[in-house]
């Protein structure tokens, strides 16, 4: 039996947002807390928390049955945990990617960049909802290999507890081979702004590899502070809000369609998609800034970037 | 060591109690004092291209209701703990007069509805005359 990182690690994460929180008092600049925010953010990671213990029954069921039919016995020899390493950090990747990408994982996903803030608090803010929308199907691959259920368990844990630390702006740019590698403070504030040349970029877990490697890598601008959150940023410190807002986003839309394919795309459509065209998808954010970047201003000067 | 799921479950809540008045001490409620400036640099972030006209901004500090210059759009900003949130709406209807301030109806449930506190007689004037026209057209207030 493989332990739970996550459990073992709680202490440290209590910890070191209690120190973060004792950085921000002296130094707000380096760590802006605010108790709503945390608050809400605590209690969507306890909401995750106990819903994880039900949820783990389902999803662990399907695994052990995807399971039976695997490729490959892999086991638990030394290798099965280098091979893990990097095969469930891609899902992770998979995942992630596809959750910035499709509005019904978003649904699922979008409350952990509801916060306007940027702390370690901010890494709690976890999904009620991934169960339902199946967000967790990437990781059925590593059971189809032939990764037993506990080592997949451990390495889901190992990632969490890894992604913890990276959700701070204490700590600035690392060394440079670190960062080349290795997901890090600096990769994952990119990854939470919502300036235009950051939306949907840098989807790693713990290695930054994945994103260079499919082009979603986007390096940290000093001249482009980060503006954290959501395009269109809710109002609301509720976790009961910050939990389903997007879901009732999507049924509003679904009744008023006008057309099944409108439905379709309501749904699997890009975020922020809309039949009339009144709403804008990352895509289309990030062209119009390039349209604005690209035309001068009257006198032939560029004008400067936003954020 | 097995840890009964209903302590865990109850530790942990214990221990996110704890940690939201350790915040609480340590920060105090953290609010945002809007004014043009603010607003400006958040419509210059979010929406470059819109201009901030008209600006009322609530007595509390904590609410402003704008007009976009070159767009009929109306831009309600509001606080939210100490950074700023903006909501651009298109439809007049949603804009309600009364004595006490300027009233905007919830959009969706992540954007509930606003209250512009102010009882300036030519502010609440010309946000009437708005309404009246129909038209969202930005103008000096008297």
């Amino acid at each position: 039996m493989l332990p739970d990182p996550v459990t073992f690690a709680i202490p440290i994460f209590v910890l070191l947002i209690i120190l973060e929180t004792i950085v921000g008092k002296f130094r707000p600049e380096k760590a802006n807390y605010e108790v709503r925010d945390s608050a809400a953010s605590l209690a969507m990671g306890l909401g995750n928390f106990v819903i994880g213990f039900v949820k783990f029954g389902i999803i662990g069921g399907v695994s052990l049955w995807v399971y039976s039919y695997r490729l490959f016995d892999i086991g638990y020899e030394w290798y099965a945990f280098v091979l893990i390493f990097f095969a469930e950090d891609f899902c992770y990747y998979l995942f992630h990617r596809l959750s910035h990408e499709y509005r019904i994982w978003w649904a699922a996903h979008i409350n952990h960049h509801s916060s306007q803030y940027y702390n370690l608090s901010t890494a709690l803010r976890q999904t009620w909802s991934g169960g339902i929308a199946g967000s967790w199907t990437p990781w059925l691959l590593l059971s189809l290999i032939g990764f037993p259920l506990p080592l997949i368990a451990f390495q889901k844990g190992i990632s969490l507890v890894y992604q913890f630390w990276i959700h701070t702006e204490v700590i600035d740019r690392m060394w440079g081979p670190f960062e080349f590698i290795f997901n890090t403070p600096s990769h994952h504030r990119v990854h939470h702004a919502t300036n235009p040349k950051y939306l949907d970029a840098n989807y790693a877990g713990i290695l930054i590899i994945w994103d260079r490697l499919f082009g979603s890598f986007v390096p940290e601008d000093k001249e482009e502070p980060c503006r954290y959150g959501i395009v269109k940023q809710i109002a609301s410190f509720n976790p009961l809000v910050i939990a389903f807002h997007e879901w009732a986003g999507i049924i509003s839309d679904v009744r008023h369609a006008k057309s099944l394919k409108a439905v379709f795309m309501y749904i699997f459509g890009p975020p922020g998609w809309s039949e009339d065209g009144s709403r804008l998808t990352s895509r289309m954010i990030k062209e119009r800034e390039a349209k604005r970047l690209a035309t001068p201003k009257a006198g032939g000067e560029i004008p400067a970037r936003s954020g | 060591m097995k840890i009964d799921l209903y302590i865990l479950l109850l530790g942990a809540a214990i221990a996110v109690l704890l940690l939201i008045l350790f915040i609480r001490l340590m920060t105090g409620r953290r609010n945002i004092a809007l004014d043009r400036q603010t607003c400006e640099a958040l419509l210059a972030a979010i929406e470059p291209d819109l201009i901030l006209g008209t600006l009322t901004i609530s007595h509390d500090k904590n609410c402003a209701l704008g007009i976009a210059q070159n767009e009929k759009l109306l831009l309600l900003f509001r606080g939210l703990g100490n950074k700023p949130v903006l909501q651009t709406i298109t439809n007049l209807d949603q804009l309600h007069i009364r004595e006490d301030g300027l009233y905007i109806d919830r959009q969706d449930i992540g954007h509930p509805a606003a209250h512009i506190r102010t009882s300036e007689g030519p502010t609440l004037k010309y946000w009437t005359q708005i309404k009246q026209k129909g038209e969202l057209q930005c103008c000096q207030i008297p």
